[in-house]
C-alpha cells in the first residue's frame, strides 16, 4: 500500500504543476491546464534537443495512479539531484555557468518555437560539477512579437550578482540570501563602481534597467501586448547577454586561503603521507559510502581522494576562492561526483523563502555517511571559541563516521590564531580531545602524521536511541 | 540609426528622471527597455547579414574574373 504523496513546500507558484514526494521518490505532476504546452515541449523536439545536449534533467512518464486528482494530466519522474544546492552557495564560475546555460536554453527554445517563462537561478541545480536545468514546466509557446517575460529575472538572478561579485566583492554573492528573488537592480546599480557606467552591457541591463523599473513602477497601462519585440531582436538580445556574461571574470587572488597549501605545516612528505593515510582510513569505513561530506575542504584535494571510494562527495569551504578552484579543477577532470559549495560552518545556509520552508537549510539537504574534518577543528575551537564538547555534538548530528585531524596547540597555525587571542580552551590537548570525542564516538583508529604534530582519527558514532 | 538615437534619448530621459519607489514592480519598465534594446540589436543583426551578403557578392565577382583569364 503506497503512502500518501507529500507536496514539496518549495513547489507551489506554478499553476502548470508541482513536485511531490512519495515513498522517498520525487515526482512532478503536470496539470491539465498545461497539457498543450507540455505536448508541444515534446513534439517540437525541444525536450529531445535539451536532453541530447545534457542541458535538462531527464524524466520518464509514469502511469497516473487512481489517487491522482482531477486536474492531473500526467505524472513524470525526473532524474534525481543527489544533494540540492542554491545560488548563494555557488562560486563565481558556478553562477556564470548557470547563467550561460539559461541563455543557451532560451536560444534553443526559440529555435523550437518556445520560450522560457522564467529565468530564476533556482531552476538550475548542480549534480557534481555539472549544471542541470530542473524546471521541465518552464517552457511556453513563443508568440511572435511578444517580449521575453524572463528578462528582468535574468538580470536580477544572474547578471547583477555576477557583476557585483566580479566588480565589487566576491562575498556579495551572499546578497542572494537576503534577496531570494534576485538582487534589486536599483541596489545593484548603487553598489557597482562608476566604471561600470561606461560598459554598455552594465549600463543597459543594470543601470538604465534599474531606472526604467523605477520610472514605470506605477504604470497601470499594460505594455505586455503593445511593446513589440521581433524574433531577430530577441535573438540579438540573448546573444548580447551571452557574450556579455562570457566576458565577466573573477580571479581568486588575495583571499586568505588561495596560497594555503604552500604556506602550511606540511612538508611535501607530510602532505603525501597525509593523503595516503586519509585514503587508508576511508577504506576502513564498514558502512556503504553514499555521501561523504568534506568540511573545510579548501580546494578539495581530499574530496577527490574520497570520491574514488564514495558515491558522492559534498565539498564545502568558507572561502569562495578555494571553492572556485575546486570547481574549476573538477570541471577539468570531468568529475561527476564531487559538489563544491561555499559554506560558513559557523553560520550555514538557513531555511529561507516562503514560510522558511521553500529553501531548506543546508544540513537538512545533506545526509552524510562519512564526514571529513581535516585541518578544521582548531578553527572552530580557537577562531570561533566553540567549546570542544559542542564541536563533538555538531559533528555527531552530521553522520555516523568521522575522519578528523587533531591539530595541537604548538602547531604554527594554532599559534597564529592564538597570537592575539586569549586562550580559553584549557581542555584542548590530545587527552582532552580524545576524552571529548569518546563520549559520542568509538575511536577505530588513530595515527600520527609524520613531520607534523598532528594526528588523524577514524571514529564511528556510538549508537543511541535516536541513532543506530 | 534612428533606433540608436531613440535609445540614447531614452537613456538620457531615464537617467535624469526622479525614481519613484513604488513597492511592487509590475515589470513594465523592463518590458519597455527590452523592446528598445531588442529593436537596436535586431537592426544590427539585419545590418550584419546585409553586409555579409554585400561582401559575398563582391567575392563571387572576383572569383568569376579569375576563372576567365
Amino acid at each position: 500500500m503506497e503512502s500518501l504523496p507529500q507536496k514539496i513546500p518549495a513547489s507551489f507558484r506554478d499553476p502548470a504543476g508541482f513536485i511531490f514526494e512519495r515513498d522517498g521518490e520525487i515526482f512532478r505532476q503536470i496539470n491539465r491546464s498545461f497539457a498543450r504546452e507540455f505536448e508541444q515541449f515534446n513534439s517540437s523536439g525541444l525536450y529531445g534537443s535539451l536532453l541530447t545536449k545534457g542541458l535538462i534533467v531527464a524524466h520518464e512518464e509514469i502511469p497516473l495512479p487512481k489517487s491522482a486528482g482531477e486536474d492531473a494530466y500526467k505524472i513524470i519522474k525526473p532524474e534525481r539531484i543527489p544533494v540540492l544546492n542554491f545560488p548563494y552557495e555557488w562560486s563565481f564560475s558556478q553562477l556564470k555557468g548557470a547563467a550561460l546555460m539559461t541563455l543557451d536554453i532560451q536560444k534553443l527554445a526559440l529555435e523550437h518555437g518556445m520560450i522560457l517563462k522564467d529565468a530564476s537561478a533556482f531552476n538550475i541545480q548542480f549534480a557534481g560539477c555539472e549544471a542541470k536545468f530542473i524546471d521541465t514546466l518552464s517552457f511556453a509557446p513563443y508568440v511572435e512579437g511578444a517580449p521575453w517575460p524572463a528578462y528582468r529575472q535574468f538580470c536580477q538572478h544572474f547578471l547583477a550578482p555576477l557583476l557585483l561579485m566580479s566588480k565589487v566583492d566576491i562575498h556579495l554573492s551572499q546578497l542572494s540570501k537576503l534577496y531570494i528573488d534576485g538582487i534589486p537592480l536599483n541596489l545593484a546599480s548603487k553598489l557597482l563602481p562608476r566604471r561600470t557606467w561606461i560598459s554598455i552591457g552594465a549600463l543597459m541591463h543594470i543601470h538604465v534597467h534599474a531606472k526604467a523599473q523605477g520610472k514605470y513602477s506605477s504604470e497601470t497601462k499594460s505594455v505586455r501586448t503593445t511593446a513589440k519585440v521581433s524574433k531577430i531582436g530577441l535573438r540579438g538580445l540573448i546573444d548580447n547577454l551571452t557574450s556579455y556574461v562570457h566576458k565577466l571574470d573573477w580571479h581568486p587572488q588575495g583571499t586568505e586561503w588561495s596560497a594555503y597549501y604552500s604556506d602550511t605545516n606540511y612538508t611535501d612528505e607530510g602532505l603525501n603521507s597525509k593523503q595516503a593515510m586519509v585514503e587508508k582510513l576511508i577504506r576502513k569505513v564498514t558502512s556503504p559510502l553514499n555521501t561523504t561530506l568534506d568540511l573545510g575542504a579548501n580546494a578539495g584535494p581530499f574530496s577527490r581522494i574520497a570520491a574514488r571510494q564514495s558515491k558522492y562527495v559534498v565539498s564545502v569551504d568558507l572561502d569562495p576562492a578555494a571553492v572556485e578552484k575546486n570547481y574549476l579543477l573538477c570541471k577539468k577532470e570531468k568529475l561527476s561526483n564531487v559538489l563544491p559549495l561555499v559554506l560558513d560552518l559557523t553560520n550555514p545556509s538557513p531555511s529561507l523563502g516562503w514560510e522558511n520552508t521553500e529553501r531548506p537549510k543546508f544540513f537538512k539537504r545533506v545526509n552524510a555517511d562519512l564526514v571529513l574534518a581535516l585541518a578544521l577543528i582548531h578553527h572552530l575551537v580557537f577562531a570561533n571559541n566553540v567549546p570542544l564538547d559542542r564541536v563533538v555534538q555538531f559533528f555527531k548530528h552530521m553522520g555516523a563516521w568521522l575522519i578528523i585531524e587533531f591539530v595541537p596547540k604548538d602547531d604554527s597555525q594554532v599559534r597564529r590564531l592564538l597570537a592575539n587571542r586569549e586562550d580559553i580552551a584549557t581542555d584542548y590537548h590530545r587527552q582532552g580531545f580524545e576524552a571529548a570525542f569518546e563520549q559520542e564516538y568509538f575511536v577505530q583508529e588513530s595515527m600520527a602524521i609524520p613531520e607534523s604534530g598532528r594526528r588523524l582519527y577514524l571514529m564511528q558514532r556510538k549508537p543511541t536511541p535516536s541513532y543506530n | 540609426m534612428q533606433h540608436l538615437i531613440l535609445l540614447i534619448f531614452f537613456a538620457g530621459l531615464i537617467l535624469t528622471s526622479e525614481t519613484s519607489y513604488a513597492y511592487l514592480d509590475p515589470g513594465t519598465g523592463s518590458i519597455i527597455l527590452q523592446a528598445i534594446i531588442a529593436s537596436i540589436l535586431g537592426a544590427m543583426v539585419v545590418l550584419k547579414m546585409f553586409w555579409a551578403r554585400v561582401v559575398h557578392f563582391f567575392q563571387s565577382l572576383f572569383h568569376r574574373n579569375h576563372r576567365n583569364p
